[in-house]
């Protein structure tokens, strides 16, 4: 067997030390140390908080929805009676009645 | 007790039932956290958040793995995210400095503070040390908890979510890398 270079022996013993990085324990108050930071209430209901903010995301949409045909609703609504303030102040310039104005498209 | 039966106990609101998994698990995270980590507070640090986050998650935990190896993952990922977040504000500060009129005093990296270097063998260690922080980290992490933390490469497999085959190329190739790469520095530096 080829013996090794004085620094492929160097690197040899260097790697070796990786064997030994094992087997460090955690500190003696280590346990006390994570006890002391949960939380009071018992573990966290990450699933319900989730649903909960479905839940909401889904009401708020709902919210948008309705808001948004009560607006296209009322628009029309103005619409409708601008065109009949129209038709009024026709009848009353050409001396018409309002109804032979509606009904002549 | 097994670890099923415990998790049982936590998700029922025991928190000394945690607690026994703390004890359990404990050496064997802070090992993890700090063969990635070289610092002993940092891993400190990090063990805490992994045992924080495996009581938040607990009720995520279908044990369809074991859960030393759920534990060993986290242990794994947030070490890994320190490195990466460490990394990624030196980034910032270098370029920050480049805009900086006054020039400050770069800092120093962390200690080099592994308590399982032994005193005559701090220097080697070191350089070791400083050699497996430039691998790829999914080298870093298979030779860690293969070399240091014992681990099968079957557990490994399951820890980093890849297959055995996988996991020997990795050990394999970050064994060459070092080999060659501390070759060429004690013909550099000796």
């Amino acid at each position: 067997m080829a013996s090794l270079t004085p620094h492929e022996e160097e690197a040899s013993r260097t790697l070796d030390v990786l064997g030994r990085l094992g087997g460090v324990g955690a500190p003696e108050d280590f346990a006390d140390a994570v006890m002391r930071r949960l939380p009071p209430g018992g573990i966290p209901d990450r699933g319900g908080a989730a649903r909960g903010a479905a839940l909401v995301i889904i009401a708020l949409a709902v919210l948008a929805v309705l808001n948004a045909l009560t607006i296209v609703g009322a628009s029309s609504r103005n619409v409708a009676s601008a065109g009949d303030a129209a038709v009024d102040s026709l009848a009353v310039e050409y001396d018409l009645a309002p109804r032979s104005l509606r009904t002549w498209e | 007790m097994e670890d099923n039966g415990i998790v049982q106990e936590v998700l029922a609101g025991s928190q000394s039932a945690f607690r026994t998994i703390v004890e359990r698990y404990q050496d064997r995270v802070y090992g993890t956290c700090l063969n990635i980590l070289h610092d002993r507070e940092d891993a400190e640090d990090v063990a805490q958040e992994v045992f924080m986050e495996v009581y938040g998650s607990l009720r995520s935990f279908r044990g369809e793995a074991k859960l030393s190896t759920w534990i060993y993952r986290i242990a794994v990922t947030k070490s890994l995210d320190l490195i990466r977040r460490r990394k990624r504000k030196k980034r910032f500060a270098q370029v920050q400095s480049l805009f900086a009129d006054h020039t400050e005093e770069p800092a120093e990296d962390a200690t080099r503070a592994h308590p399982g270097i032994r005193l005559e063998e701090k220097e080697r260690g070191e350089i070791l040390l400083r050699h497996i922080d430039r691998l790829p980290e999914n080298q870093r992490a298979a030779l860690l908890l293969f070399s240091a933390d014992g681990l099968s490469y079957q557990e490994i497999s399951e820890v980093l979510s890849t297959t055995v085959p996988a996991v020997e190329s990795l050990i394999f190739r970050a064994r060459s890398t070092l080999k060659k790469r501390l070759y060429r520095f004690y013909r550099e530096h000796c």
